[in-house]
């Protein structure tokens, strides 16, 4: 199962929780999943890239998730 | 990947574009004309907080000469909607009421309405006679102002976005906040023996680039508009008039002329829907050229900052928790760059405890854009600062402390990923071999180190390669080229081709003539559309090969590609006479038809780039003016495509972060309107003012990108406040939390 | 106002032009004779891109009017290079990667040549207080110091 882990930015949406173990295939069901769970953290998490695996995803639902794959969310980064 | 051998990758070709850039030939964004041209120009507030009681543009409309009148009411009135997260965020509504003010000016400056006319003086004079009826607000002008309870408020409808619980109540001048945090930060701290702490004040400082915004707007009988502009982006100009203007965007072409700097500060619009407005009322062409005063008060400089920063350390200079309260100021909306200041801050460390909150203010100053690395320089001095006063506070050799606490690969890094491959070690290993390190001092010298990092953005790129029947190639990018980004590219196409720099011409397209591209910045365009570039060389090599096959009648496969020339493998060695790409070339029409190869790709964030900087500063005691004497930037490139420019990013951003930290900051006046908004009081470094920058290229290979390359250009301006404030602390005894470090401010201290 | 007539030389050529007589010789260069070479970075005399040559002296063009230069001789950084054959001013400036996005080049080359013409051997610190007045964002600066020391002594051996 993927791990997801929400920053203390976001744990006042997740009631507090720091990590889920989600069995999910890709980020866009994952988004979903964590819609459902924890209503209205998608507008929090609709301006954060997902960072897979060490890599940062601007905007890539149908990136993979393995059953290992550790999942951060964090600020959109542009640059100068 | 660290194999690999290179032959053009790591060479200094000369650039493509370089003859016409010495010789003048080069057009940058004003040297633009179109046939039967208007002038526009801008009448702006005298005021920076009012609402916009009326406008009365008839005395201009009367002007002779006079072809077109512009006021905000007459755009689209957009519906704000936030886009994106940390200092990437845009609000459409923002940006199109920054190009023109619709009910409310927001700074001294703002521009207010706009008029086209035969000549510039014309419209100048016309724009100075429209009559605007102001009722004056209080300018909110710093961050603790704005944060009171009793603030005035610029936009009553603002929502904060972020970490905010709770919210506040009621209006606010908060537009956004982020966190961080690990680990237990009382508890961190309890277990340190040292513990340091200061607050840090950084001004609103400009980009400077040298040549100012300016756009052509023309539109064709069809209701097409092209846009001649100086830009970071071509697509972003052409994306984001069209939202102001509420057009299809496919009816506007961009083309990119040759770009006079930018560092970020060209990654957003201010003239170009204005244009296309004027040229559309007019129905003809419209040219806006912005002043340097102009570019000063209305254009987008980085923000100034209030970090209110703790550290902890063991006694062997573990470091164990750090606490960072930020205020970024947004200027005039939402959006300033706190969220990567906060995700850089720690990023050098492994702080087992940390909690860090970054706020994102509005003041009645200019909305601020991107500069270099945005957000991190400002974080980076204040954590770097206090680095530096453990290390002293605990005796330690400031080098080893920081080696002792460097992060590696594997570790996580503060805002919540793991690290891969990086190369901070490398550079503070390098910066403590480095004879620099080691160079005696001399009376009233200090020398101070400092570390940093940046990311490098991936997102969208796109390229062409095609053939021409001599052999040569075109590569074709949607990047403008700021800093030799043309002779990168072709070096990659020469590596992939095998065919010489020369061979090879690299193209700036317009909107119209290739996929789309996102902006040259976020040090992405070597990485991400480098790659795109690579990827459409092999499309073209795999090409080749399949004429080959096809000439000698054999399978794919039994065709290699080695130095720009088909040569029989596979068992088939030794059947056919190699084919140089000169000949295959030559019979592209009979073997298919011409070559072309086609990539377009959205790359990941690439891995971040670190730095490490040393340097030496004298400090006139009599004067209080200071002088860096030496300076050494030590950066892992990942691998340098052309190590003469990535030794000019490093030269560069250390000159950009050293008149940062020694002289450069907006002055404004109580009412809020700037007073140093030209070259002469707004203090950039000179010739004189600065050593040579020494440099040493890292290559710790990113495993990203196929040839290891990371992103290069913003990284440099991260480590230079903190270097430098160090380096004064050497020389003076005196730890400086707030700059500039200009001549008054350090005789005040050294005196006091 | 009636228009200002101004017969000059520019790059070793007699020219002429109707000006305003407020106009400064940046703009007539510019926008009346198509000489964009000439760069505007400030119009206050402070940035150096607008760096040309009036009868042998280094100003800021956007500080002299037009009409000022009636009957004088004007040096751009378009008449730098003779033909095909760069100065090698230019050719340093291309090989050390002096420049970045270019549009301070100019200037500096118009003014590293005046410096030159001068002081055929400068010090660095030389060339550093000379060019003080042009300004560059990009480099830092360094490689444009090398470059003008390394075209100093190849034109040095040249004519030695």
């Amino acid at each position: 199962m993927a791990q997801v882990h929400f920053g203390s930015g976001l744990q006042p949406h997740t009631g507090g929780v720091e990590r889920i173990d989600l069995d999910v295939p890709r980020v866009r069901e994952m988004l979903q999943e964590l819609a459902e769970r924890y209503p209205g953290i998608e507008v929090q998490l609709e301006q954060m890239a997902v960072a897979v695996d060490g890599q940062i995803y601007n905007d890539a639902p149908y990136q993979k998730l393995a059953p290992t794959s550790e999942v951060h969310f964090v600020p959109k980064i542009g640059g100068g | 990947m660290s194999e690999r051998k290179f032959k053009y990758v790591g060479t200094r070709p000369i650039r493509h574009d370089g003859v016409d850039k010495v010789t003048g030939r080069a057009n940058f964004g004003a040297d633009f004309d179109a046939p039967g041209m208007l002038h526009g120009a801008l009448l702006r507030s005298p005021h920076a907080h009012a609402r916009i009681l009326s406008v009365d543009t008839r005395a201009a409309e009367a002007v002779a000469g006079v072809k077109a009148v512009l006021t905000g009411q007459e755009l689209p009135k957009l519906q704000s909607m936030w886009m994106g997260g940390a200092e990437g965020g845009i609000d459409f509504r923002d940006i199109a009421e920054n190009c023109l003010a619709r009910d409310k000016v927001l700074y001294h400056g703002h521009a207010v309405a706009a008029v086209a006319a035969t000549t510039p003086e014309i419209a100048l004079q016309a724009a100075r006679m429209i009559e605007v009826e102001y009722e004056e607000l209080t300018p909110v002008l710093d961050l603790e102002a704005a944060v009171a309870s009793d603030a005035p408020i610029l936009h009553d409808d603002l929502q904060p976005i972020g970490a905010t619980d709770p919210l506040p109540e009621g209006p606010t001048n908060i537009a956004g906040r982020v966190e961080f945090s690990r680990g237990d930060v009382d508890a961190g701290f309890a277990e340190a023996d040292v513990v340091v702490e200061r607050e840090f004040r950084t001004q609103m400082v400009h980009q400077g680039y040298i040549e100012p915004h300016a756009c052509v707007a023309r539109i064709g009988e069809d209701d097409q508009v092209v846009v001649w502009c100086t830009t970071q982006g071509g697509f972003a100009v052409k994306n984001y008039s069209a939202m102001v203007l509420q057009m299809d965007p496919a009816k506007i072409k961009v083309i990119s002329s040759e770009i006079g700097g930018g560092f970020g500060g060209k990654t957003t619009i201010y003239l170009e829907p204005v244009a296309i407005a004027l040229a559309r009322k007019a129905r003809r062409p419209v040219k806006m050229v912005m002043s340097r005063e102009e570019v000063f008060r209305a254009t987008g400089p980085t923000s100034g900052t209030i970090v209110r920063a703790e550290l902890g350390a063991k006694r062997d200079g573990t470091l164990v928790a750090g606490r960072l309260s930020m205020f970024y100021e947004a200027g005039a909306y939402r959006g300033s760059p706190a969220g990567p200041g906060a995700m850089c801050a720690f990023g050098s460390y492994k702080i087992p405890n940390f909690y860090i909150e970054a706020h994102d203010v509005v003041v009645n100053k200019p909305k601020v854009a991107a500069y270099r690395a945005p957000g991190a320089p400002m974080s980076t001095f204040a954590t770097e600062s206090l680095v530096d006063e453990l290390a002293r506070e605990l005796g330690l050799d400031p080098i080893e402390m920081r080696l002792h606490n460097a992060v590696d690969e594997g570790d996580q890094a503060p805002y919540g990923p793991v690290y891969g491959p990086i190369g901070l070690r490398e550079t503070l290993e390098a910066a403590r071999s480095h004879p620099h390190y080691k160079a005696p001092l001399g009376q009233n010298q200090g020398r101070g180190i400092a570390c940093g990092f940046w990311f490098n953005a991936g997102m969208s790129s796109s390229a062409n390669v095609s053939l021409h029947a001599d052999g040569s190639a075109v590569v074709a990018t949607g990047n403008p080229d700021i800093g030799g980004s043309r002779a990168a590219q072709a070096q990659m196409v020469s590596e992939e081709l095998g065919i010489p720099v020369e061979r090879v011409r690299p193209v700036v397209a317009d909107t119209d003539s290739v996929g789309y591209t996102d902006m040259t910045g976020g040090s992405r365009v070597c990485f991400a559309t480098g790659m795109a570039v690579i990827q459409a060389s092999r499309d073209v090599v795999d090409q080749l090969r399949a004429r080959a096959a096809q000439i000698w009648g054999v399978e794919l496969d039994s065709v290699a590609w080695e130095d720009g020339r088909a040569l029989p493998a596979n068992g088939a060695e030794g059947d056919h006479e190699p084919l140089p790409i000169e000949e295959l070339a030559q019979q592209m029409g009979r073997t298919g038809g011409p070559i072309v190869g086609k990539a377009s790709l959205t790359a990941p964030m690439a891995g971040p780039g670190f730095a490490t900087h040393l340097c030496d500063l004298e400090v006139d005691p009599e004067t209080g003016a200071s002088r860096v004497v030496r300076y050494t930037a030590i950066q892992d490139a990942g691998k340098a495509v052309h190590p003469g420019y990535v030794e000019g990013q490093y030269q560069g951003g250390s000159a950009q972060g050293i008149g940062w930290a020694l002289n450069e900051e907006y002055i404004f006046d109580e009412r809020g309107e700037m007073e140093n908004p030209g070259f002469l009081d707004y203090r950039m470094p000179v010739a004189s003012d600065l050593p040579m920058i020494d440099t040493v290229i890292v290559e710790v290979p990113n495993p990203l990108h196929p040839y290891g390359v990371r992103g290069v250009g913003e990284t440099p301006i991260v480590p230079p406040l903190a270097a430098v404030a160090n380096a004064m602390r050497g020389a003076t005894g005196v730890r400086f939390t707030v700059l500039p470090m200009s001549p008054p401010r350090v005789l005040e201290a050294i005196d006091a | 106002m009636p228009k200002t007539h101004v017969e000059t030389t520019i790059n070793g050529e007699p020219q002429e032009f109707l000006c305003e007589p407020s106009e400064s010789l940046l703009a007539a260069l510019r926008d009346g004779l198509g000489l964009t070479g000439t760069k505007e970075g400030c119009t206050t005399g402070d940035c150096g891109a607008c760096s040309v040559m009036l009868d042998g002296r280094l100003v800021p063009s956007c500080m002299v009017l037009a009409p000022e230069a009636i009957g004088r001789s004007i040096e751009t950084i378009e008449g730098v290079a003779q033909g095909d054959s760069l100065h090698p001013l230019q050719q340093k400036f291309l090989e050390h990667a002096a420049l970045q996005c270019g549009v301070c080049t100019p200037g500096f080359i118009v003014a590293a040549k005046a410096l030159l013409e001068r002081n055929p051997d400068p010090s660095e610190e030389e060339t550093r207080y000379w060019l003080a007045g042009n300004l560059c964002r990009c480099t830092g600066y360094d490689k444009i110091i090398r470059a003008v020391l390394d075209a100093a002594a190849e034109m040095r051996e040249a004519t030695a």
